[in-house]
């Protein structure tokens, strides 16, 4: 049982996770009462669960690959990136698991000399790509939806049928594209330390997923009433585009294997839908988070978890050496 | 399947809501050409309150469609875009009932030399109203469809501007009537040529709300 301690860390950023990413795929299909909240959270948890199991694995392996470390330093990392997180969330600063985390590994990894930089570069590639592929999917799933939605004659209760409908498969699909993602964050930097308890990929994607359904479930209420209604400020046809963006940015990283952030993909992709429809998609707040999330959150992650483990390895150092012998 | 049948609701809610405007507004030009032509007082107040009863059934239909619109699944700019156009529906059924009742308040006759003109003006906002009544039904089955209606609607209403203006100023021509009865004329006038501004606002509702769904 206290082998399972170390992972503690790792659930409690699954728990926020979920209550956070949720309402980035089914925020809008619960603002406007589509689905029920309870119904919401059935389907979010069932599809995160199946997507962890089905492609998470890609993402855990490269958290695995990026830095070296045993079990300590694992446990160091994870815990900074949970307490970078929570203190983060309380100051209002919005904050990324995706981020946070690699930044908490790549801290331990600097201390200890193990940081393989060709995964890092390919990771902030994928970082900055995730919110741009957004905003340029948004534009082109507009115009095609556009296009569908206005060359078939149609009621316009029928057209938000169509909408509501796709609200739902949408939020569906981006639950499976956050489980295949994100599942990485939270038990990915575990990857490989648990075997000799039979934990592998396999169940720390089924365990990690299983904590973000949890968040989903229990802490995501409010938070998708107020994202769904940020999100839904738009109309039904971008909230429908901006859901579908991001599942389909979200999972196409799963793929690759690099987890990436839900809420800055939704931003790129408000962006980029608002601004075929209104022409004013552009919102210097909206894109300041996107900014501090690439820079700032990383880096107070990565301070913080390298300090923890110095101080580590300089207890250990202490301890190591031969007492001093006075003349 | 569920959702279908909040569709149903909604649209047979509507349906039964622009029938009674429709019979409203038809109890309007019905009234105006039997007084115009009897000047019966008697007759007049029947007519006048089924008029009435007609804009009192269209009021309790809107606010019974409210309640579902708010009940029912819909998007919330949907739903603001139906109610905006409830409340600009039902000022047609204000405004006919209001010229109805004007008719007997204000104990205004109806001179025979300005008959023609003041049944064809009532004429022509009739026909405004049903057409844009038709641009509504449109929403609800083909919704690009409606702008059709709208085009027509404009048409309409210039016309009846233009007979209003026309009739106006034979009114204050007029050699034989008093002043207070071409002011009290004047404001028939005005009033029934106004259903049909009142048309076409409705037309512009519909117009943005087939515009805002089109980009």
């Amino acid at each position: 049982m206290f082998a399972l301690l170390p992972l503690s860390s790792g659930l409690f950023m699954g728990w926020a996770l979920g209550g956070n990413a949720s309402a980035n795929v089914f925020g809008a299909a619960v603002a406007t009462r589509v689905v029920s909240f309870r119904t919401a959270g059935a389907l979010f948890s069932a599809c995160v669960i199946v997507g962890a199991v089905l492609q998470g694995r890609a993402g855990i392996e490269t958290y695995r690959e990026l830095s070296e470390q045993d079990l300590t330093s694992v446990v160091i990392a994870s815990l900074s990136a949970a307490l970078c997180m929570a203190t983060m969330t309380l100051r209002g600063i919005p904050v990324s698991g995706s981020q946070v985390i690699v930044g908490a590994i790549c801290g331990v990894g600097l201390v200890s000399a193990h940081v393989d930089l060709s995964i890092l570069v390919r990771i902030l590639i994928c970082w900055v790509s995730a919110p741009v592929g957004a905003f340029f999917l948004a534009l082109i799933i507009h115009r095609i939806l556009l296009v569908v939605l206005t060359r078939i004659p149609m009621s316009i209760l029928t057209r938000d049928q169509l909408l509501f409908s796709g609200l739902v498969v949408m939020g569906c699909y981006g639950s499976y594209a956050l489980g295949a993602n994100n599942v990485a964050n939270v038990t990915g930097v575990f990857s490989g330390h648990l075997q000799g308890i039979g934990i592998g990929d396999l169940e720390l994607a089924v365990v990690g997923s299983v904590a973000i359904a949890f968040g989903g479930i229990t802490f995501s209420k409010r938070v998708m009433q107020t994202v769904g209604a940020r999100i839904m400020k738009l109309d039904g046809l971008t909230a429908l585009v901006s859901v579908t963006a991001c599942a389909l940015t979200t999972h196409f990283f799963a793929v690759v294997g690099v987890p990436v952030s839900t809420s800055q993909a939704i931003v790129g992709a408000i962006c980029g839908s608002a601004l075929v429809s209104s022409g004013t998609g552009l919102h210097l707040d909206q894109l300041s988070r996107i900014f501090v999330g690439w820079f700032v959150t990383p880096i107070v992650a990565l301070i913080l978890s390298s300090s923890l483990y110095a101080v580590h390895q300089g207890i250990l150092l202490a301890q190591a050496a031969p007492p001093l012998k006075l003349p | 399947m569920m959702f279908r049948s909040r569709k149903k609701i909604i649209q047979d809610e509507l349906e039964s809501y622009r029938e009674l405007i429709n019979r409203c507004v038809a109890e309007l030009y019905r009234t105006l050409k039997c007084y115009s032509e009897n000047s019966d007082r008697r007759e007049l107040k029947k007519n006048i309150e089924e008029v009435s009863r007609l804009e009192g059934a269209a009021d309790d239909k809107r606010r019974s469609i409210q309640v579902v619109l708010y009940s029912k699944s819909l998007f919330p700019e949907s739903r603001g875009d139906l109610l905006g156009l409830l409340e600009t529906t039902d000022k047609i059924a204000n405004r006919a009932e209001a010229t109805a009742l004007m008719l007997r308040t204000h104990h205004i006759f109806i001179p025979e030399s300005f008959r023609k003109e003041i049944i064809e003006l009532c004429h022509i906002s009739q026909r405004a109203v049903a057409v844009v009544l038709e641009a509504e039904r449109k929403l609800f089955s083909d919704f690009r469809g409606a702008l059709e209606f709208i085009g027509r609607v404009n048409e309409l209403e210039s016309d009846a501007d233009h007979l209003e203006h026309k009739t106006i100023n034979k009114i204050f021509a007029s050699p034989t009537l008093e002043p207070i009865e071409k002011i009290l004329l004047r404001d028939v006038v005005s009033f029934i040529s106004s259903l049909a501004d009142r048309a076409e606002d409705v037309g512009d509702r519909i117009r943005v709300i087939v515009a805002k769904r089109g980009v």
